[in-house]
């Protein structure tokens, strides 16, 4: 079967309508006034459920917890860690030894020392945030 | 802080599905759309979200994500060599899911961007010209080149699709 046939303006004018992007209600209506146009139209949206082929991926938000996926609060809370250790770090550069591992926590994995700055070790161990875990000394994991 | 942690959930809640199904399409690696897309929402949190509409919010959002799957794909590309794939069985789905692959590296890169976000991520016409940095019309040009490509490309997964019926998504 060969691709419909339309010109740049038809296929414009179908392709925003297929995007819900406002267009001109009698420019729609030449455009879906030939089978050419129509046939377009079904093509888009066949297109779009091609590409949108479930197998090739699941939307994080639906999948089942699991231990390395970080629901929405966890990485919120992660981030709220990274703006104020950050804002912390920035200010304590010159005390040593800086601590560095609520950094780590958020990147999940040991950041390396930069270079420029002599006093604060390399963190040696990585703490990753995940829900329902008693953080307490003494707590258990 | 209790008020910005809880914007920033909002943000998450609103773009966090979209940009994951971006990212996937665009990297067609789900373990590196997964890190990306949390790269993507820790850099949120780091920067200053800009005093804009949500338009414009999610429009800067996908910028980001955009700019990091384009460094991710320039250092896979240096670290690695890919894998040919044309002889290996794959099931009727994986053979799709590769038939789509091929098809969108086929597309100029810019034409690709635009089209994966519109189509993975939602984006608008004026979101897409403001995380692409070009003009409503270029964005309405390379859909048209991008679509008019994958419809040759895609063409027997497309008949087939219109055999089961087609929606508007």
């Amino acid at each position: 079967m060969e691709p419909a046939n339309v010109d740049m303006h038809t296929s414009d004018v179908i392709a925003a309508f297929v995007d819900r992007e406002r267009v001109d209600p009698i420019a729609l209506k030449q455009a879906l006034s030939t089978d050419d146009g129509r046939d377009h139209l079904i093509e888009l949206l066949a297109l779009r459920e091609v590409i949108a082929e479930p197998a090739a991926f699941v939307p994080v938000a639906s999948t089942a917890a699991h231990a390395k996926r970080w629901p929405a609060r966890v990485v919120t809370a992660a981030a709220a860690v990274v703006v104020a250790v950050a804002g912390y770090q920035a200010g304590a550069l010159s005390v040593a030894p800086a601590p560095t591992t609520s950094a780590s926590v958020v990147a999940g994995s040991a950041p390396e020392a930069p270079a420029n700055v002599a006093t604060a070790p390399a963190p040696t161990s990585v703490i990753y945030l995940e829900p329902g875990v008693d953080w307490h000394q003494g707590g258990a994991n | 802080m209790t008020h910005l942690v809880a914007d920033l959930e909002l943000l998450i809640a609103d773009h966090q599905a979209g940009v994951f199904r971006y990212l996937c399409r665009f990297l067609g690696q789900r373990e590196a759309a997964r890190d990306l897309t949390q790269e993507v929402f820790l850099r949120v949190a780091r920067a200053n979200v800009p005093d804009t509409t949500a338009d414009g919010r999610r429009a800067w959002i996908f910028r980001i994500a955009r700019n990091l799957a384009l460094n991710h794909v320039r250092d896979e590309r240096r670290s690695r060599h890919s894998v040919a794939l044309a002889d290996v069985h794959r099931p009727a789905t994986q053979e799709l899911t590769v038939a789509i692959e091929q098809a969108l590296a086929s597309l100029a890169e810019l034409d690709r961007d635009v089209f994966l976000l519109r189509e993975s991520g939602g984006l608008s016409y004026a979101e897409i010209a403001a995380a692409c940095e070009m003009t409503d019309d270029a964005v309405r040009a390379r859909l048209r080149r991008a679509r008019q490509q994958l419809r040759e490309r895609l063409e027997r997964p497309i008949v087939d699709q219109r055999a089961r019926g087609v929606r508007l998504l």
